[in-house]
């Protein structure tokens, strides 16, 4: 994708794996490592290959290995086998499954992957977690230097990115989690709400395990069989009512579950107004899941209350997937200035050295040559010495600056290559020292739990 | 001894009122070239700050960089309408460019457009119409025009979070998006209201000691120039005065809260505008 840019062998990175594009859950489960494994894989790399960077990210839905750096760097087909290896599995029913890309191809899939445009469930934020995770076990292990480091922390601010200036990672997708978010829309606190869900059914324990996250002061069970609402009060560590206290429940409850099987409306309009006014017109959420409908469609007009059914959910759930269908684009683009601005920044690095040699080469000739021209004169005063000294380094500088400022300035990577290739040959400059030596210290905002934390870089 | 520094008094405040003009005609062109981009949706990366709003903003920052240097120390910063007004007009726009940043609140920047430039527009007004600085007559004058700034701030963000209100529980009433806001995600209904509440209470604090304040000055001082109960500033400042009063006891009625509290802050903001206004038709009164 990014090959136009610059050329992948510039950029000593390898990224081999499989997906959930590529490979089965049943083959995907067999190579995936828990954190312990993951340990204990990279500590293996890093004795084979000890100039490697390398990280493994293993989620559900992939198992990818991404390396760098490295006098040495094996192969795709070499990494997958030492995967196959570490699981005492055979490559040959892998290699049909594997996937691997080099160079800013990885780097673009890695900003992908993490700002989740290649997951499962598009714009799924866990990814972002996972991802750091894999990083700070890989730093844990050793194993990242200078451009392991530059390109995770890039790709976690790349998520951030992604993640403020498009709506890929907004809005929810299954019906409880939608619940969820309009309960959130309506209350700020949960702390002091009670819920009352009315029903025991299936759906009724998910959307009450969903709203348990947000951790409400009292969760009340009602159903027309006490016995059931008692079990699934007891599995939630709520509490159960009697079908007789529906009113007085209704008058206190702030979120209020509907899911019974009942053939007409439990809740009416002529049943809340009363109600309402008892409530002192408190806001109220009705989540009515059930079919036929629980809540009469009247309810959802009174003042206050919110009234949501099964169709509704579904209708956000499906908006908001759309929506973040229509940020794909933009999410493509930020990646792509993204992976841009990384190459950039690997170009500038990889000149650094280049250009202070070229600095120091031409300001070596200056000096050798000042002190000859300073031998042959010796009648001149130290002021007039000083003059000299200060018309030729006016002069190295002024025919340095052009040529440093047209090398960086270049906006293709290939021109700018090119013409760090010439400089080289016209001055006969050394061979380019390794500029990935020294590793960069980890930045300490990584380190926090949260996912959507990381600073720019 | 401060002079006189309101606007219309020479040449160069003559520029200053129309480059303060050109500002809000700026920030309503932005506003329709948003508003058309929004609703041809031509584009599927969504488009940055229209350019006339970045030139509007930056025109602004000139202007009070101009107006505070131009004369200090003899002129204070914020010391006539026209001051207080482009002070009010580039935090609003600021609060735009947040907005935008913000991928969930973008769409309120758009609405934010036209409130700037009528901002402006009213700012210049005042400030052609009364002519002087607040400093002009007597410690009072002082006090009023400050605490009636004071309020008329807290009134705005009660307004503004009113209008979020009813924006958030039109869209949950809805179960989608309005139109070309597009995709806007706002705090709950029940953090919005508290901030209405809030700024409300804080805004008629400062409501009733401005009320105060300009009765002493209009009726009891020595050099006062009397104006009548019946004008229609003194109505309508009783009206806001009322209209906010009602809000606060929104808080305690059950029956005025949620989306009547929300209009009811929105309303008093808009009578609270017809004061100003209303300044503009008694030119000589403060």
């Amino acid at each position: 994708m990014m090959s136009d840019v610059i050329p992948s062998s510039s950029l000593p990175l390898c990224m081999v794996g499989v997906n959930h594009r590529t490979a089965a859950l049943e083959l995907r489960e067999r190579l995936a490592f828990d954190a312990t494994q993951t340990q204990t894989f990279l500590a293996d790399l890093h004795a084979r290959y000890p100039a490697l960077e390398a990280v493994l990210l293993s989620t559900c839905n992939r198992v990818e290995l991404y390396v760098a750096g490295g006098e040495v760097m094996p192969g795709p087909d070499e990494l997958l086998g030492i995967l196959a290896e570490f699981h005492h599995l055979p490559l040959a029913p892998l290699l049909p499954a594997m996937h691997s890309q080099t160079g800013l191809d990885a780097v673009a899939h890695l900003f992908a992957v993490t700002c989740s445009l290649d997951s499962m469930v598009l714009g799924e934020t866990q990814i972002i977690g996972q991802v750091k995770q894999a990083y700070l076990s890989a730093h844990k292990a050793g194993c990242v230097g200078a451009l392991g480091h530059a390109l995770f922390q890039k790709a976690l601010t790349t998520a951030k990115l992604v993640q403020e200036q498009t709506e890929l990672t907004a809005g929810r997708l299954s019906i409880a989690s939608v619940a969820v978010e309009l309960v959130q829309s309506v209350f700020d606190r949960f702390d002091d709400k009670r819920v009352l869900c009315i029903g025991a059914g299936k759906m009724a324990a998910l959307l009450l395990r969903h709203l348990q996250a947000l951790k409400p002061q009292t969760m009340t069970i009602v159903n027309r069989s006490p016995a059931r609402a008692q079990a699934l009060a007891a599995a939630m560590q709520a509490q159960a009512a009697n079908w007789d206290v529906l009113p007085t429940l209704l008058t206190q409850a702030d979120i209020i579950l509907t899911s019974t099987g009942a053939p007409q409306p439990i809740i009416t309009e002529a049943l809340m107004r009363p109600i309402l006014k008892a409530r002192q017109y408190r806001p109220a959420v009705l989540v009515d899941i059930a079919v036929p409908r629980d809540v009469a469609p009247a309810v959802g007009n009174l003042d206050n209350l919110y009234l949501y059914n099964i169709d509704d959910l579904q209708q956000v759930a499906d908006s908001n997937r759309k929506q973040r269908d229509q940020a794909i684009a933009h999410a493509q683009t930020i990646i792509a200035q993204q992976v841009q601005s990384f190459a950039q920044w690997r170009q500038q690095r990889d000149l650094a050295p280049l250009i202070t040699t070229f600095h120091q080469n031409i300001q070596c000739i200056a000096t050798e040559q000042m002190a000859m021209l300073l031998a042959a004169h010796p009648e001149w005063s130290p002021a007039q010495q000083h003059d000299v000294q200060r018309t030729v380094q006016r002069i190295i500088s002024k025919i340095l600056h052009t040529p440093t400022r047209q090398i960086r300035a270049a906006d293709d990577p290939l021109r700018q290559q090119i013409m760090a290739e010439m400089l080289r040959e016209l001055f006969a400059l050394p061979a380019q020292p390794s500029s990935d030596a020294p590793a960069a210290p980890l930045n300490p905002a990584f380190l926090s739990d949260s996912p959507s934390d990381a600073p720019s870089h | 001894m401060i002079v006189p520094t309101g606007l219309a008094s020479a040449a160069s405040d003559s520029i200053e009122a129309g480059l303060a003009g050109l500002a809000a005609l700026g920030f309503i062109l932005a506003f329709a070239a948003d508003l058309r981009q929004r609703k041809d949706r031509a584009t599927e990366v969504p488009p940055g700050l229209p350019l006339t709003y970045k030139l509007s903003g930056l025109l602004l920052v000139g202007l009070l960089l101009w107006r505070w240097f131009n004369e200090w120390p003899a002129r204070q910063p914020v010391e006539s309408f026209y001051d207080v007004f482009l002070l009010w007009a580039l935090l609003l726009t600021a609060t735009g460019v947040y907005l935008h940043v913000q991928v969930r609140w973008r769409g309120l920047a758009l609405l934010l457009m036209p409130v700037i430039a009528g901002v402006l527009l009213l700012g210049v007004s005042l400030s052609l119409a009364y002519g002087r600085s607040f400093f002009f007559r007597s410690g009072w004058t002082t006090f009023h025009v400050l605490t009636v700034l004071l309020g008329s701030a807290a009134f705005g963000i009660a307004a503004a979070s009113g209008a979020m209100y009813l924006v958030t529980d039109r869209q949950l009433r809805l179960r989608r998006h309005l139109g070309v806001l597009g995709p806007v995600r706002l705090p709950a209904l029940a953090a919005t209201e508290k901030v209405t509440r809030r700024a409300a209470a804080l805004g008629f604090v400062f409501l009733t000691l401005a009320m105060v304040g300009g009765g002493i000055q209009t009726f009891v001082l020595p050099n006062a120039h009397p104006m009548s109960w019946h004008s229609p500033k003194i109505l309508l400042a009783l009206a806001v005065w009322a209209i906010y009063g009602g809000l606060m006891h929104a808080g305690f009625s059950p029956r005025t809260r949620g989306a009547r509290a929300a209009w009811m802050s929105i309303l008093g903001m808009v009578l609270l505008l017809a004061v100003y206004v209303s300044i503009i038709w008694i030119p000589t009164q403060p």
